[in-house]
C-alpha cells in the first residue's frame, strides 16, 4: 500500500520536474535489465516490478534512475564483473535486493561501482552475499543511505568490503547496516566525509578501516562484534563523536585502534568489553573526553610514541586493566576521569580524589614488558602484587597520572 | 573392599559433622551467590570464582587433612587393633576424607554457578572437576605429610609451606625466570613448567576456556592451540593423574611403612 | 599364646625393644612393668602389628604375626590413651568395630556398657565426654567379643576405683576360662595376686622375668618394689664401673 503510493508520488514528481524523462518498466514479460538500460535516455527512470531477475553485468554511462519497487531480486551469480558499473553522474539506486556477486581473485567485483562519478544516491537497497556491496572510487558527493548490507564469507581473503571507498569527497554515509563482510566499511584517500548512525557489525576483519581520510565526521555509529574492530591510520582532523564500540573481543582484536592519528578529537563514545578499548601507536594531539570504558580487557593501551594527547573526564568502569603503557615519554595528560578502581578519598569534597591516581598497575606494566607473564593473569601471585603495589606505589614506573581523578562518575 | 567401605561410612559421618566442613559449604555457598548478586558482570564472578577454588581447595584440603590424621592417631591406632589392613584404612581415610570434601565443594560452589548459568556447562563441568582434583590430590599431599611428620606444629607448617609454594611462591618464581629468559621463545618452557604445578595447571585449563584467555594475547594462543589439541589435553589431564597418583602412592607407601 | 623371639625395634639410634625373647602362656596374666619411655608400648604395638619390628619374629599359637591382620580378630586391645573421632556418638564407634570385626560370636556390649555404667551415655557425641568414661568406652571394646588374647595398656589408669575393681573381676574370669592376658603397668603394685608372670623392661630391655611367686619367694625382699630397686641399683653400679 505505502510503497503503491510513495511510487505514485515518485512518478509525480519526475513527470512535472522534468518532462523530457521517461519511465521504462521491466518485469516478467520485459525482464532484461541491460536491454532497458541500452534503451533509456539520460534522465529516464527504470521501474524493475518485484520479481526474480538475473543479470551478467551492468554499465551505466548516462544519468538514471533506478527504481525497484518491492525489493526485485537481481541474481548475479553468472556475472564476470561489476553488477553496476557507472561511469555517469547523478545515478539512484533505490529499492533493489542485489545478490551473489562472485568472488574474484584479480578484480574487486561489486553490487554497485562508481568510477569517477558525482552526486549519485544508493538508497534503500539490500545487498546479499556479494563480493563487494557498494565501491565508489573517484567519485565525489555521494549519498548512501538506509542500505543493508550482508555477506556470508567466512574468509578475509574471499570476502570483500561493505561499502569501500577510494580517492573521494564528501560522501554522506547514513543508517546503513553492514555485516559479515570483510571490512564493514572502508575508506583510502576520503576527504570531508560524515559517517552517521550506521551500524557495522560481525565483520570479519574490521567494522570500520580507514587510512589517508582526513577531515571526516564519524556519528553516533554502532561497531559490534567484528573481528579485529575498528582500524583508523595515517589520517588527521578527525571527529568522532557518541559512538558505539562494543565487544570486539579476541586475542588480536581492538575497540579502536588508532595509528599515526593527529589532531583529532573522540568524544563521547562508549567503549564496552573489548580486548583492547583503545590501542594508540603514534597519535599527537588527539583529544580523548568524555568517552567511557567499560568491561574491558584493557581500556588504553599507549605505545611510546603518542604525545601531547589529552585523557580527560573519561570514565573508567571495570576494566581488567585501566591503561598499559611501554613508557612514560610524551606528554600525555590525564585529568579529571572516573576510574571505579580508585580508593582515595576527597576531603575538600571538590569532586577531586585528594590522591592522584596511576593508571598503569604494576602487573599490566609487567604484561606489557615481559610478554610471557600475562599467562599468570588472575594468579593468587599477580593478585597480590597489585595488592602490595597500592600500598607502596613507588613500584611501578609512573607513567601516567590523573592528578585530580573525579569520585563521581562524569556525564 | 568392604571393610574400607565401612571406615569410609563411618568416616562420612565424622567428617559431614565436622563444624569446619559445614562452614566451609556454607562459606562457598554465600560467597559465590554474594559475588553474583553484588557483581553484575558474571564474567568477573567467574573469575573469582576460580581464584577461590584455586586457592582455597588445596588451603582446606592440606589443613583439614593433615589435622584430621594428627587428631585420629589413637583411632587409627585402635582400628589397626582390629583385624584389618592397612591398605583398607588407608583407602577408608583417604576417600572418607576427599569424597565429603568434594561433596561440600560440589554442593557450595556448583549450586550458585548452576543456578546463575553465567558461564557454558562444559566451563563450569571443567571448574567444578579441577576443583574436585584439587580437594583429591591435596588430601594425598596432607596424608604424605602428616605420616611422615609426627609433630603436629611441625607438619602444620609443613602443609602451610607446601600451600604457599604450590599457589604463591611457583609463580612469583615463574615470573622472575620470565623476566630473566625474556628475550627466548619460552612457549615450551612454561607450558612444562606449568605441568610442574597442579594449581596453575588448573588455573590455566580454566582460564582458556573463558574470555579471559584473548587478554593472553599470542601467549594465550599459544597455550589455548596446545591445550585445545587432543594431545595437550591427554597430557594435561594425563599430568593431572600423575599429580594425584604420585601423592596418593606416596602416602600409601607411607602409611603401610608408618609405626602407630 | 604369644612367643616373641629375638624382637628388635630402633626409632633412629635409641633402641625402643632390644632383642627380646618372651613368652605369654594361655590362663595367665602376664604384668609387664618398667618406667615411661622403657619400651612397654611398643612391645605390645609390636605384638599388634602397629609398629613394624626391625628383626626377630612374633607368633601368635606359633604361626609368625608378621604382615598379617586377621589375627587381630583374637585380640582384644584397650589402648592407654583413648581418643576417638570427635564427631561419632558412643554407638557409632561401638557398631563401627562391629561391623569391622564382622564376627559369628555374639558380642555381649550391651551386658559391659551396663555393668560400667554407660548406658546414659550411648547416645553422645565423644567430644562431650570425660577422659574416664572415653576409657571404659575402650574398655567394652576390647572385651566384648571374650576374645582369646587381651592386652591391656595401663587399663585403670584413668578409671575409676569401683570400675577398675569390675575390670580385674572380669579378668580374673577370663583367665579362668584359659584366655592369653597381657597387663602393662607401671603400678607394681597392683600387680601382687593377679599377674602369674612379670617382667620388668628398662631401655628396652628385658631385666627381669619369672612367675611372680618365685620371684618373690627367692628372693629375700618382701616386695616387688623393693626387689627392682635392688636390681637396678645393681645395674647402675655395674655400669659405673
Amino acid at each position: 500500500m505505502f510503497s503503491k503510493l510513495f511510487i505514485a508520488l515518485m512518478l509525480l514528481v519526475l513527470f512535472s520536474s522534468n518532462s523530457i524523462a521517461g519511465i521504462i518498466k521491466i518485469d516478467k514479460d520485459s525482464p532484461s535489465i541491460a536491454k532497458a538500460v541500452a534503451l533509456a535516455k539520460a534522465g529516464d527512470t527504470l521501474l524493475i516490478a518485484k520479481g526474480n531477475y538475473t543479470s551478467s553485468g551492468i554499465k551505466i554511462d548516462k544519468r538514471l534512475s533506478i527504481i525497484g519497487v518491492d525489493y526485485p531480486e537481481i541474481d548475479a551469480s553468472s556475472c564476470k564483473g561489476n553488477l553496476f558499473s557507472i561511469t555517469a553522474s547523478g545515478v539512484e539506486f533505490n529499492g533493489l535486493l542485489l545478490k551473489n556477486v562472485p568472488y574474484n581473485h584479480t578484480s574487486d567485483n561489486a553490487a554497485i561501482k562508481f568510477i569517477k562519478s558525482t552526486d549519485c544516491i544508493v538508497k534503500n537497497n539490500k545487498i546479499n552475499n556479494c563480493f563487494f556491496g557498494i565501491y565508489l572510487a573517484n567519485t565525489n558527493n555521494c549519498i548512501i543511505s538506509g542500505n543493508k548490507l550482508s555477506s556470508t564469507g567466512k574468509r578475509e581473503s574471499i570476502n570483500g568490503n561493505g561499502i569501500h571507498l577510494w580517492h573521494c569527497n564528501n560522501i554522506h554515509i547514513r543508517n546503513n547496516k553492514v555485516q559479515g563482510h570483510r571490512d564493514g566499511i572502508y575508506f583510502e584517500f576520503v576527504r570531508g566525509s560524515r559517517i552517521e548512525g550506521n551500524e557495522s557489525m560481525h565483520n570479519i576483519r574490521y567494522g570500520l578501516h580507514f587510512m589517508f581520510s582526513d577531515s571526516c565526521h564519524y556519528i553516533n555509529n554502532s561497531f559490534i562484534e567484528n573481528g579485529a574492530g575498528v582500524a583508523v591510520m595515517y589520517t588527521r582532523y578527525i571527529d568522532m563523536t557518541g559512538n558505539k564500540f562494543v565487544h570486539n573481543w579476541g586475542t588480536a582484536s581492538f575497540g579502536l585502534l588508532l595509528k599515526d592519528i593527529k589532531d583529532s578529537r573522540i568524544e563521547r563514545n562508549t567503549f564496552t568489553k573489548n580486548t583492547i578499548a583503545v590501542f594508540s601507536e603514534g597519535i599527537n594531539r588527539v583529544k580523548l573526553e568524555h568517552n567511557t570504558f567499560e568491561k574491558n580487557g584493557w581500556a588504553l593501551k599507549i605505545l611510546a610514541n603518542c604525545t601531547d594527547n589529552t585523557f580527560i573526564k573519561n570514565n573508567f568502569i571495570g576494566n581488567t586493566f585501566d591503561a598499559a603503557a611501554t613508557s612514560g615519554y610524551g606528554k600525555n595528560i590525564f585529568l579529571g576521569n572516573y576510574w571505579s578502581r580508585y580508593k582515595g578519598y576527597d576531603i575538600n569534597k571538590d569532586g577531586a580524589g585528594d590522591i592522584p591516581y596511576c593508571p598503569v598497575t604494576l602487573f599490566s606494566f609487567l604484561a606489557e614488558k615481559f610478554q610471557y607473564s600475562v599467562l599468570l593473569l588472575h594468579s593468587l601471585f599477580v593478585e597480590a602484587l597489585d595488592i602490595a603495589e597500592q600500598i607502596f606505589p613507588s613500584v611501578t614506573p609512573k607513567y601516567y597520572i590523573d592528578t585530580a581523578p573525579s569520585m563521581r562518575m562524569n556525564k | 573392599m568392604n571393610t574400607t567401605l565401612k571406615i569410609i561410612e563411618f568416616e562420612f559421618k565424622d567428617v559431614f559433622r565436622s563444624r569446619w566442613v559445614i562452614l566451609y559449604g556454607i562459606f562457598l555457598l554465600f560467597s559465590v551467590e554474594a559475588l553474583y548478586e553484588f557483581s553484575g558482570d558474571s564474567s568477573k564472578v567467574i573469575i573469582s570464582v576460580l581464584s577461590i577454588i584455586l586457592l582455597i581447595n588445596p588451603l582446606l584440603s592440606l589443613v583439614f587433612g593433615s589435622l584430621y590424621i594428627y587428631y585420629s592417631r589413637e583411632f587409627i591406632e585402635l582400628l589397626l587393633s582390629q583385624p584389618i589392613r592397612r591398605s583398607q584404612l588407608f583407602f577408608g581415610l583417604y576417600f572418607g576424607m576427599a569424597v565429603p570434601l568434594s561433596l561440600v565443594f560440589l554442593v557450595g560452589a556448583g549450586l550458585p554457578l548452576l543456578i546463575n548459568v553465567s558461564e557454558s556447562i562444559p566451563v563450569i563441568l571443567i571448574m567444578l572437576s579441577s576443583g574436585i582434583l584439587l580437594i583429591f590430590m591435596f588430601t594425598a599431599v596432607a596424608f604424605c605429610i602428616s605420616t611422615s611428620i609426627v609433630d603436629k606444629a611441625k607438619g602444620l607448617g609443613a602443609a602451610f609451606l607446601i600451600w604457599f609454594f604450590f599457589a604463591f611462591l611457583f609463580d612469583g618464581l615463574l615470573l622472575l625466570g620470565i623476566s630473566a629468559f625474556q628475550d627466548y621463545p619460552l612457549e615450551a618452557p612454561l607450558i612444562i613448567l606449568s605441568f610442574l604445578n597442579p594449581i596453575d595447571l588448573a588455573r590455566l585449563l580454566v582460564m582458556l576456556k573463558l574470555d579471559a584467555a584473548a587478554l593472553m594475547g599470542y601467549t594465550g594462543a599459544v597455550f589455548e592451540r596446545f591445550f585445545g589439541d587432543v594431545m595437550g589435553m591427554v597430557m594435561s589431564f594425563a599430568m593431572l593423574l600423575v599429580w594425584l597418583l604420585a601423592p596418593l602412592t606416596l602416602a600409601g607407601w607411607l602409611f603401610r611403612k608408618n609405626d602407630f | 599364646m604369644i612367643e616373641l623371639e629375638s624382637v628388635s625395634k630402633s626409632y633412629g639410634k635409641t633402641k625402643a625393644l632390644d632383642d627380646i625373647n618372651l613368652y605369654f602362656p594361655k590362663g595367665a596374666v602376664t604384668a609387664i612393668a618398667g618406667p615411661n619411655g622403657s619400651g612397654k608400648t611398643t612391645l605390645i604395638k609390636s605384638i599388634l602389628g602397629l609398629v613394624n619390628i626391625d628383626s626377630g619374629d612374633i607368633k601368635i599359637e606359633g604361626k609368625s604375626a608378621l604382615r598379617q591382620s586377621e589375627y587381630r580378630s583374637r585380640i582384644g586391645y584397650m589402648p592407654q590413651i583413648a581418643r576417638y573421632p570427635e564427631n561419632l556418638r558412643v554407638t557409632d564407634v561401638i557398631s563401627m568395630v562391629k561391623k569391622i570385626r564382622n564376627s559369628s560370636t555374639q558380642a555381649n556390649d550391651e551386658e559391659l556398657l551396663d555393668t560400667f555404667g554407660l548406658q546414659p551415655f550411648t547416645s553422645q557425641f565423644m567430644r562431650n565426654l570425660s577422659g574416664g568414661t572415653r576409657q571404659k568406652v575402650g574398655l567394652v571394646m576390647a572385651f566384648m567379643y571374650q576374645p582369646e588374647i587381651y592386652i591391656l595398656d595401663e587399663p585403670t589408669a584413668g578409671l575409676d576405683p569401683v570400675s577398675s575393681g569390675k575390670l580385674k573381676n572380669l579378668l580374673a574370669l577370663e583367665k579362668e576360662s584359659g584366655k592369653t592376658i597381657i597387663y602393662i603397668t607401671h603400678l607394681l603394685g597392683e600387680i601382687s595376686g593377679f599377674a602369674e608372670n612379670f617382667a620388668y623392661i628398662i631401655d628396652g630391655k628385658i631385666i627381669l622375668k619369672d612367675k611372680l611367686d618365685a620371684l618373690i619367694d627367692n628372693s629375700n625382699y618382701d616386695n616387688l618394689e623393693q626387689l627392682i630397686s635392688k636390681l637396678l641399683t645393681n645395674k647402675n653400679g655395674n655400669g659405673n664401673n
